[in-house]
């Protein structure tokens, strides 16, 4: 039997009870959130253009999202080999068309790996290609890769391959500095999922 | 003579407060973030089955050591698990879905200067300000679900390292998978890079001193100035700020030696990682002992004067102080009196604990919380030594 009750844990002293002012700071860290989160948004669109008119990348046709800008510089168009590149931020969309491709995209993804992406980065990690299905329900393939670039920087990047019924070859690629593709990944999505290709 | 201790509320708060509507913030933006994080993830298993479940195996492997390791640095008083897990789940699922809404700085930095240093320091300048801020306002909510568990800088350390600890496994799920490729040997060599060569120096080191500074700017509100107490929050909290944004940045980038890593050059990477890394770890390890200390010198203040009373003796006084005696007292009274006088011991133990913190926060030492706390534990004591064989030697 023990010696006597045990007593109830004491209560704090009645000169000790601090006040909650329960209401007040949830909400102000609801309004901190608010300004993290959409306070983004709000500086992006301040800052962005409005959407630009569709980019034309030989017979493919990207509608940019808004924010998302060509830059003339980097135009290529060598035959039947066109380029464009959207970028938004620190993050680009390379868009590469090629007429008159007869490969699959599996062969249009291997070659855009060995002759682009091993050009660009000194070091480059890639996962394995999956089917995917791109712009008007195209058979493509997809892969990620993670590279560094001379000057040291992390890009991490997804490509994209398809080829259209009229045997034309485009490839996407999204890059962006490592860690912030996820930002820009529906904008992508969509740029890829509403071209036009043939 | 069976001893059937009474049920005594201690003063450990659980996470679930629903009359706090700081508890249901804290539950909407889990919740949110739990859909966002598992939808997110989920597309990933895909990749690779066995890759799959390799992740999830190593990533135990290291987020349950560190866990126990982090959970048990606090000496004198563990938190209470249902906060703990609920910082680990803000960092696992608020504090990520949050940071994946938060996009559209990196094209302010863009607009400031220029894409090419955007693609270069974009990822120094705005997630570690992002993310830090987002685990940060978990460390807060924790608080403000529950005042009384987060009462020194060692609390703060604590949950801010599990909200760390929680955003780490979600991060390193998502690389190993989507970045490294997800296969077995591609995730075997994630875990090297992120976990065996960096694993020390990251989310946890962050997190944990902006976990401190909150620490510093709650349990100082009756002692230091309100300007002393924000300078020094906003100090440790930048100093985790800019350890994340050293280590993602291309400082000392260009040491990494270049794909693929042939023999030595796997020596080389954990020595690049420790050079961006070591310098955090080191200021935190420093600041981590230096609060344990203190919480041993605020224990002897605090008690020495109690051991006239009946709160505690001068020998309780001894083992309790060290943690590791008193997990050696605990360990003798459950040989020579059983379980329940074990049981009974810690109880008084944390009873002591919690007079020192009494005794530390009234005006008078005839308070009347006080002498009931002092009471309290009087009553534990004789509880405990009327169980057979839990008396001390010299009484029996």
């Amino acid at each position: 039997m023990i010696g006597g009750a045990i007593p109830a844990r004491p209560d704090r002293a009645p000169h000790l009870h601090r006040t909650e002012r329960r209401w007040i700071p949830p909400i102000a860290i609801l309004a901190l959130i608010a300004f993290v989160t959409a306070g983004a948004r709000g500086v992006e669109a301040a800052l962005s253009d409005p959407p630009g008119p569709a980019v034309g990348v030989g017979r493919v046709r990207i509608d940019p999202r808004p924010g998302w800008t060509e830059e003339p510089a980097l135009r290529l168009d060598e035959g039947p080999a066109h380029r464009r590149v959207l970028t938004r931020g620190g993050a680009a969309l390379i868009v590469t068309s090629v007429e008159g491709r007869r490969d699959d995209a599996s062969s249009l993804a291997a070659e855009y790996l060995e002759t682009v992406l091993r050009e660009r980065f000194v070091q480059l990690r890639v996962t394995g290609p999956r089917p995917v299905t791109v712009a008007d329900a195209l058979p493509g393939v997809r892969f990620a890769y993670l590279g560094v670039t001379r000057d040291r920087a992390t890009v991490e990047g997804v490509v994209t391959a398809a080829t259209g019924a009229a045997g034309d070859g485009v490839v996407f690629d999204a890059l962006s500095p490592e860690g912030s593709l996820a930002g820009v990944a529906s904008d992508v999505g969509a740029m890829i999922d509403g071209a036009r290709v043939g | 003579m069976e001893v059937r201790p009474h049920h005594i509320h201690l003063h450990h708060r659980s996470l679930f407060q629903p009359r706090l509507p700081a508890f249901w913030l804290y539950a909407a933006l889990v919740v949110y973030g739990a859909i966002r994080i598992v939808d997110a993830l989920s597309g990933l298993a895909s990749i690779s089955t066995s890759g799959w479940a390799l992740t999830w195996l190593l990533l135990a492997l290291y987020v349950v050591p560190v866990a126990v390791l982090v959970y048990r640095l606090d000496l004198h008083e563990r938190e209470p698990i249902s906060l703990v897990l609920g910082a680990f789940a803000w960092g696992a699922f608020a504090a990520t879905a949050l940071t994946l809404e938060a996009v559209g700085w990196d094209r302010v930095v863009a607009q400031l200067f220029g894409p090419e240093a955007a693609t270069r320091w974009g990822p120094a300048l705005t997630a570690p300000l992002v993310e830090e801020t987002l685990k940060g306002i978990g460390i807060v909510l924790i608080y403000l679900i529950a005042r009384d568990e987060l009462d020194d800088v060692m609390d703060g350390f604590v949950y801010g390292a599990f909200v760390g600890l929680g955003f780490a496994l979600v991060e390193d799920v998502v690389y190993f998978m989507a970045v490294f490729g997800g296969s077995p040997a591609d995730v075997l060599r994630g875990f090297y890079v992120r976990v065996i060569s960096s694993g020390l120096y990251g989310h946890v080191l962050y997190s944990g001193l902006v976990g401190m500074g909150v620490g510093y700017a709650v349990s100082h509100r009756h002692d230091r100035p309100l300007g002393t107490r924000l300078l020094v929050a906003t100090g440790l909290a930048a100093a985790g700020v800019l350890g994340h944004a050293l280590w993602n940045s291309p400082v000392v980038s260009s040491l990494y030696p270049a794909e693929p890593l042939e023999g030595i050059e796997w020596v080389l990477v954990p020595i690049v990682f420790a050079v961006k890394g070591l310098p955090l770890l080191g200021i935190v390890v420093i600041a981590v002992v230096l609060a344990r200390r203190r919480e041993t010198r605020w224990l002897d203040r605090a008690l020495m004067v109690e051991t006239d009373g009946d709160g505690i003796t001068p020998e309780e006084l001894g083992s309790l102080r060290d943690p590791a005696a008193r997990r050696r007292a605990v360990g003798a009274m459950r040989q020579r009196a059983g379980p329940a006088a074990a049981d009974i011991l810690r109880r008084l133990h944390r009873e002591q604990v919690h007079l020192a913190m009494v005794a530390s926060r009234v005006a008078t030492r005839d308070d009347p919380a006080l002498a009931a706390q002092r009471e309290h534990c009087r009553s534990l004591r004789i509880a405990l030594h009327a169980i057979p064989g839990a008396a001390p030697a010299a009484d029996r």
